[in-house]
């Protein structure tokens, strides 16, 4: 009651919550409204609160003319259809499982997470919205046992802090985060199909130089053929990274050679510790992922790019730190994060970890209660109301602004254009686009998942590893596989309205019977087999049959990774040119090599 | 007489193949070929009220160990001062009974030597590296009859009805497996 705007009242004009300066000249627009049941009447609620007063909860009340619902109350209508018996429904879950779960929950303390699932989804706001909210109405927040705390921030290490590099022009030249995803802005991304489309047509602009970091876009993203053409059309194309994938081969002019992570070192902040990693192999000439980017602009600069130059120096104020003359500059600087010179470095790196701050100092619960020196008032939370929202009036700034991102501590305060509609303020369910409850078609829903043998697209060119799990897998309930003919083992098509790949099924109870599951895969033999290599990320890449043209959500613009419907058909055997025997895998065992010149320390 | 074994406290077995995968690089071994394999109990049941467990399988170190009975050659023999289970591969003449009286099929065939081979509780280290490479702490190592030893403590540790072998056929496994019911069911015949 007392830390969330559950009890302020709502503008339903404004979408906003309900403040003095809406109902009178001159009023305080940092003052919010509330409904109190002692004189009946709507008066303002001073932070952090009045005792006198004694607001309402739930309700809507008229105030000046309009129909104004508490935060609590407008969450409530949003939600209230959704009874254990309907969820159940849409979930394919027992109502009685549901109702055992949230006892475990409201037990507590504890607290909601979510994985990757939703985020691959164009749900991904309202799912985090739906957790995030949960957690706060049971107050999971700050107390021990609980997700939602505010312990101490280590140093940052982050080589590039892009927050401090990112004007507000080329905030309003990214694609889609700029108007429509602003919640991409987070972390400074653009949407991705935005950024597909603007270099099929030149709509916004046409970029011309792609400098790539990941590893396999052609395996990671939906519409990998379009992304093949499209990376075709730019002017450059730069890959770094580790080794050669399909994005090498089949879209890259220039590949420059990253160490992998057993190569180099890394100061990971956890809790309140450094730890370094530290390399344990060298294989081959390579440079490290977090300096690369420096030996560009430096060598930019060389040429005689004016904006390279800038950056070097440091003119613009924000930048100079951060773009190094040579490794050993980067590394005095690395070590300073932690405080360290190069002599305590290689203390650290003898000990393996130091402690960064006192746990005391760290470990701090219910900060939101602490007296601010400055104001004499507690901490409270960063939003327009110093507390929690259950009406989540900062989606609304958002959509309408990209404020907070687009104010300090970033580097420039400026506002975007509003979305074309506003961000929802309360939680809403769409079913998806591709529906396994009315989908006859394609009767499978395909979720994706994590397997311990892999990480993202790395490791298929591990012998150990591949040979442990050498082709996708598409897990089937027996119910299901019975049917059509399937078998544990055997070769299938795996097919959505986009594409079709083949996989091995495995036959398993550990999937609903209207559920397939598969992990993502591409096939690094084809890019010396001899075969084609477009095979590399067709045969058996999930990806082929995301669905990348679906509905997008409204704050982040997720497509649909996980959660759209195909059908399972068998077949006789792999592609050409898959390798899939453990014998298969002989030309990646590690051979013994002339030494290889170690360019960085 | 001692006995070297591991014990594997399958509540903590998170079925990561670190274990597999250490020891084959440790070792050497081939693609196509295990010392140690995890092995994925389930899921069994009725969706969706399942349960599943991993299971790493390695060379059990049998009391009574079929494998040397049945050897020809006394390739397969118990080291006198250790009395571990192992192989002395000049004396193997790949006839490969052993094999075929292991119960577990935890020998393999060195098909680049023509030879047998199996887990040597890695010799060559201080303890099995598939032990210090778990990640989450579910192997011990240790002989059983030192009540100081790692595996001693963690059977001892252990609920007794939390501890099983694989299905012993008069052999006696050494080896123990720590598998609480509330996580699943042990298996005895998978």
């Amino acid at each position: 009651m007392r830390w969330s705007n559950a009890p302020l009242l709502v503008n339903p004009e404004t979408k906003l919550l309900l403040r003095q300066s809406d109902l009178e000249e001159g009023g305080d627009e940092n003052l919010f409204m509330c409904w109190d049941t002692k004189t009946n009447s709507v008066k303002p609620l001073p932070y952090p609160w009045d005792d006198d007063l004694e607001p309402a909860l739930m309700g809507t009340y008229e105030v000046a003319g309009m129909q104004c619902p508490t935060g609590l109350q407008a969450l409530w209508e949003s939600v209230e259809e959704f009874t254990l018996e309907k969820a159940a429904e849409i979930c394919w879950l027992d109502a009685d499982k549901i109702e055992e779960a949230i006892k475990i929950y409201v037990d507590g303390p504890g607290g909601i997470s979510l994985g990757v699932a939703t985020d691959q989804h164009p749900s991904s706001s309202v799912c985090a919205m739906c957790a995030c909210m949960l957690n706060l109405i049971m107050g999971y927040v700050g107390k021990p046992g609980c997700l939602l705390q505010s312990f101490g921030m280590g140093p940052n290490s982050e080589a590039m802090p892009f927050r401090m590099l990112r004007t507000e022009e080329s905030a309003r030249k990214a694609f889609g985060s700029s108007v429509e995803y602003k919640g991409l802005n987070l972390n400074f991304h653009c949407h991705i199909p935005s950024c597909l489309k603007a270099i099929e047509t030149g709509e916004p602009y046409q970029p011309h130089i792609w400098i790539e970091g990941s590893g396999n876009k052609l395996a990671m993203l939906a519409n990998p053929e379009r992304w093949r053409d499209a990376a075709r059309k730019m002017d450059l194309v730069v890959h770094t990274y580790i080794y050669p994938t399909s994005f090498t081969a089949e879209c890259a002019d220039i590949f420059l050679p990253e160490v992998e992570w057993l190569e180099s070192y890394m100061l990971q902040n956890t809790l309140n510790y450094v730890f370094v990693r530290q390399p344990v192999t060298h294989l081959f000439e390579g440079v490290p992922g977090q300096y690369l980017p420096s030996m560009i602009i430096k060598k930019c600069a060389d040429l005689g790019n004016p904006m390279a130059q800038r950056a070097m120096a440091g003119d613009d104020g924000a930048t100079g730190d951060h773009y190094w003359k040579d490794f050993d500059d980067f590394m005095d600087w690395y070590v300073a994060t932690v405080g360290l010179d190069r002599e305590g470095y290689e203390e650290l790196c003898e000990k393996g970890w130091m402690e960064v701050m006192p746990e005391e100092e760290y470990r701090q619960y219910e900060v939101y209660k602490q007296i601010d020196p400055e104001t004499g008032l507690p901490k409270g939370f960063d939003t327009s109301t110093g507390k929690v929202e259950l009406y989540a009036e900062s989606q609304v700034t958002l959509g309408r602004t990209g404020f907070p991102w687009t104010a300090p501590p970033y580097s420039q305060e400026y506002r975007l254009d509003p979305a074309s509609e506003d961000y929802p303020a309360v939680p809403y369910y769409i079913e998806p686009d591709e529906s396994p409850l009315t989908d006859e078609e394609y009767p499978f829903v395909l979720s994706n998942g994590r397997l311990p043998i892999y990480h993202h697209g790395t490791l298929r060119n591990n012998p150990y590893l591949r040979e442990l799990y050498p082709v996708p897998e598409v897990w089937i309930n027996p119910d299901s596989a019975g049917p059509l003919g399937i078998e544990d083992g055997d070769w299938v098509h795996v097919s959505s309205r986009r594409a079709t790949i083949t996989a091995r099924a495995k036959v398993t109870l550990g999937v609903n019977p209207r559920e397939v599951y598969m992990e993502r895969f591409w096939n690094p033999e084809f890019l010396e087999n001899g075969g084609d290599i477009s095979q590399s990320w067709k045969a058996m890449n999930v990806n082929m049959l995301s669905n990348g043209e679906s509905r997008y959500d409204r704050v982040f613009g997720s497509y649909t990774l996980r959660g759209y419907t195909v059908k399972i058909e068998k077949t006789d055997a792999p592609p050409e040119g898959v390798w899939y025997r453990p014998e298969d895998f002989q030309p990646w065992m590690p051979q013994p090599s002339d030494e290889t010149e170690m360019v960085f320390a | 007489m001692s006995r070297y074994a591991i014990v594997v406290n399958l509540n903590r077995c998170t079925g990561c193949y670190g274990c597999m995968i250490g020891c084959k690089n440790e070792n050497g071994i081939a693609l196509g070929e295990n010392w140690n394999k995890v092995v994925q109990v389930g899921p069994t049941g009725t969706f969706p009220d399942i349960e599943q467990y991993f299971l790493p399988v390695m060379c059990q170190q049998c009391e009574d160990a079929p494998c040397v009975h049945v050897c020809p050659t006394g390739a397969s023999y118990r080291d006198p001062d250790t009395n571990i289970v192992l192989v002395d591969k000049e004396k193997c003449i790949g006839c490969k009974y052993c094999m075929m009286a292991c119960p577990y099929g935890v020998r393999a065939w060195n098909t680049a030597e023509a030879c047998v081979e199996k887990c040597t509780l890695c010799q060559q280290l201080d303890e099995p590296y598939c032990v210090t490479n778990c990640a989450v702490g579910a192997r011990f190592y240790g002989d059983l009859d030192d009540p100081d030893s790692d595996a001693a403590k963690a059977v001892a540790a252990a609920d007794p009805a939390d501890v099983h072998h694989l299905k012993n056929v008069g052999n006696n496994p050494a080896t123990c497996y720590i598998l609480s019911s509330k996580y699943a069911t042990w298996k005895e015949d998978e």
